[in-house]
C-alpha cells in the first residue's frame, strides 16, 4: 500500500516536471525544446529567452498554481459538504468575483466612466479578489450562525443565482465593447497574468495551501460528519473557518486573476481517490496538488495548441470524469 | 462516573423532559427506553453537550474538547460508508484524541485499534473497504471506534436498530462485556427490550417527560406496562 503511493507519488511528480516543461516549449512561435530548455538556464537569443522567461515560464507556473489552488479548493469543499459533486464555487466565489468584475468592465462604462487598457487587467483582478472576499466574509458569518451545512450549501447556490441574475441584467444593458471584455474573462485565462501580478498570486496561493495542510487532520475526521468529529475533540467552527478561508484564499484568487475555471476542482480529488485508492487527506492532499497541477498543464497545452479558452477545455476534460464517478457502480 | 442534575428538554417549542436527573456508574450497562419522539436521542445528546452534566465529579463546561473527547464517546445512528476508507482507518478516528497535529499514528495507537477490531469480532475484516459492509458489520466497526477512543464513558444511539435478531443479541452481549470486564459505562437507547433485559444491569425509561432509573429487576413490569399493552 506505501509503496503503491510512493511509486504514484514519483511517476505524478516526473509527469508534472515533463509537462511543466511541455507547456513551456508550445506557444504561438515554434521554439525547438533545446533552445526553450538554454533559454531557461540563462543562455540563448534575447529574443527567446524573452519569450520564454517572460511570457511562456510566467503563463507555466500560473497554470501550475492554478491547478493546484483550484483542486485543493474542491477537496476541501467535498470534505466540508460531504458531497461528491462539491466544488471551489459551490459557495458562491465565483459568483462573487463574476460580480465584481460586471461591476467594474460593464457597471463603469454604465455610468459613463472609461477605462484605459492598463487599468483594465489590475481593475478585472481587483474587482473580482473584491467580490470574491465579500462572498468569503458573508459565508464565514453565515456559518457561524448556521448549524446544518446543508443550509450553507443551499445559500450558496442561491447566492449564485441571485448573482448571476444581477448580471445578466448588467449585460443586457451593456454596450458591445464591455460585454465583450466580460464574455471573455468569463472564458478564463492563464495568459494574462504579469510577472508582477504573479507576485502577489504565488504568496496568496501558498498561504491558502499551507492552511489546507493546516486542515488535513480536520478533514480526516469531517469524514465521519460532524457530529462524530465534535465528539472526537474537534471545534467544528473553527475547522469550518479555516477551511472556508483557505478555499476562498485559493479559488478566489486563481479566479480574480485567471477568470472562473471549471470542473478542475470537482475532478481532480476524484482522480485523486482512485488513482491512489485512498480516504486519508494525508495522501489525498499532496496527490490532489499533484494531480491538479498535471490536469491543469495538459489544459493549457491543449488551450495553446488549439488556441481555445481554458475554460472550455477544462471542462470538456472534466465532464467525462464527473459523469464516470456519478454513474460507475450504480 | 456521569450524572444529569435537574434537566429540562426542549425539542423545538415542545417539552420533552421536565426536571429529570440521571446518575450511572462505571461498569454500568443501563439500556434507554421510550416510545418514538420520548427523547432518548435528545438526551443522549445532552450527556455530552448540557452544562448540568457532570462528568467524574467534573461539569461538562470546565472540560476542554479534548479532556471531553477522552471521557465520552458516541456512536451515532448515522452508518459511515465511505469508498477507500478501510475497517482500521474508521476505527483509528477513535485516537484522533490523542494523536497529533496532523493525526500521526504511533505503534501504541495501532496497537489499541487492533485490540478494539479484535474486541468486537471483526479481526478477519481488516483491510476491508467499509463502503463494503452490512450494517451489521459496520455496526461493530463504529463500536471498535468507540473502543479504541478509550474513554470511560459509552453512549449509543439505538446500535440495534436495522440489525437482524440474532445480531440484535450479540451487539447487546458485546455492550455487557464491554460494562463488565472493562468496567466502562454504557448508555444505550433501545426499542429492542428482548435483547436489553438478559444483559443489561438498568433501564432508564422515559415516559410523559419524566424518566426514571430502575434495576433491571424492577423494570420488568413497568416495561410490560410501557411495551406491551
Amino acid at each position: 500500500m506505501r509503496n503503491h503511493s510512493t511509486i504514484l507519488f514519483t511517476l505524478l511528480a516526473v509527469l508534472c516536471a515533463v509537462l511543466f516543461v511541455v507547456d513551456i516549449a508550445v506557444g504561438s512561435v515554434a521554439i525547438p525544446l533545446r533552445e526553450v530548455v538554454s533559454a531557461l538556464f540563462g543562455s540563448g537569443s534575447e529574443e527567446v529567452r524573452s519569450i520564454v522567461l517572460d511570457i511562456r515560464l510566467v503563463r507555466a507556473v500560473v497554470a501550475v498554481l492554478a491547478g493546484a489552488a483550484l483542486a485543493v479548493s474542491g477537496l476541501e469543499m467535498q470534505v466540508l459538504f460531504r458531497n461528491p459533486l462539491a466544488g471551489p464555487y459551490v459557495l458562491g466565489v465565483s459568483a462573487g468575483a463574476s460580480f465584481g468584475v460586471a461591476l467594474f468592465l460593464l457597471g463603469a462604462p454604465i455610468l459613463g466612466i472609461v477605462i484605459s487598457p492598463t487599468l483594465q487587467s489590475i481593475g478585472t483582478a481587483g474587482a473580482a479578489w473584491i467580490g470574491a472576499a465579500v462572498v468569503l466574509m458573508m459565508v464565514v458569518a453565515l456559518s457561524r450562525r448556521i448549524k446544518d451545512i446543508m443550509v450553507m450549501l443551499i445559500l450558496g447556490m442561491m447566492l449564485s443565482s441571485g448573482v448571476g441574475a444581477v448580471v445578466e441584467i448588467m449585460q443586457y444593458f451593456s454596450n458591445e465593447a464591455s460585454l465583450k471584455s466580460y464574455v471573455v474573462w468569463t472564458m478564463g485565462s492563464l495568459g494574462d497574468v504579469t510577472a508582477t501580478q504573479l507576485a502577489v498570486l504565488t504568496p496568496i496561493v501558498v498561504v491558502g495551501l499551507m492552511m489546507a495542510v493546516a486542515t488535513i487532520k480536520p478533514m480526516n475526521m469531517l469524514l465521519a460528519g460532524e457530529r462524530y468529529a465534535a465528539s472526537m475533540g474537534l471545534n467544528i467552527s473553527r475547522s469550518r473557518t479555516l477551511i472556508l478561508t483557505s478555499t476562498t484564499l485559493l479559488a478566489g484568487t486563481i479566479t480574480a486573476f485567471c477568470g472562473p475555471v471549471g470542473f478542475v476542482g470537482i475532478a481532480v480529488p476524484h482522480i485523486a481517490r482512485m488513482l491512489f485508492r485512498s480516504a486519508d487527506h494525508r495522501t489525498l492532499l499532496p496527490a490532489t496538488i499533484l494531480s491538479g497541477v498535471a490536469m491543469m498543464l495538459v489544459g493549457d497545452i491543449l488551450a495553446k495548441y488549439f488556441v481555445l479558452p481554458i475554460n472550455t477545455i477544462t471542462a470538456l476534460m472534466g465532464i467525462p470524469i464527473v459523469v464516470y464517478i456519478v454513474t460507475r457502480k450504480r | 462516573m456521569i450524572r444529569l442534575e435537574n434537566i429540562s428538554l426542549s425539542y423545538g417549542s415542545r417539552t420533552i423532559l421536565r426536571d429529570v436527573s440521571l446518575h450511572l456508574h462505571s461498569g454500568e450497562l443501563c439500556a434507554l427506553i421510550g416510545r418514538n419522539g420520548a427523547g432518548k436521542s435528545t438526551l443522549l445528546r445532552a450527556l455530552t453537550s448540557h452544562q448540568n452534566t457532570i462528568i467524574n465529579g467534573t461539569p461538562q463546561h470546565n472540560l476542554s474538547a479534548e479532556q471531553l473527547a477522552q471521557s465520552i464517546a458516541i456512536v451515532t445512528t448515522e452508518r459511515i460508508r465511505i469508498e477507500n476508507l478501510l475497517v482500521e482507518d474508521l476505527v483509528a478516528m477513535g485516537r484522533a484524541p490523542y494523536t497529533n497535529w496532523v493525526g500521526h499514528m504511533q505503534d501504541i495507537d495501532r496497537e489499541i485499534v487492533g485490540k478494539a477490531i479484535k474486541a468486537v469480532g471483526m479481526a478477519n475484516f481488516v483491510g476491508r473497504d467499509t463502503s463494503s459492509l452490512s450494517d451489521g458489520e459496520l455496526q461493530r466497526v463504529m463500536i471498535a471506534r468507540a473502543i479504541a477512543q478509550q474513554t470511560p464513558i459509552i453512549l449509543l444511539d439505538e446500535p440495534t436498530a436495522f440489525l437482524d435478531i440474532p445480531t440484535r443479541f450479540e451487539v447487546c452481549r458485546l455492550l455487557a462485556d464491554l460494562a463488565h470486564k472493562e468496567g466502562k459505562c454504557i448508555l444505550f437507547s433501545t426499542h429492542d427490550v428482548d435483547a436489553a433485559l438478559p444483559v443489561c444491569d438498568s433501564f432508564a425509561i422515559i415516559e410523559n417527560e419524566g424518566l426514571q432509573k430502575l434495576p433491571t429487576k424492577e423494570a420488568t413490569s413497568e416495561i410490560e406496562r410501557l411495551f406491551k399493552r
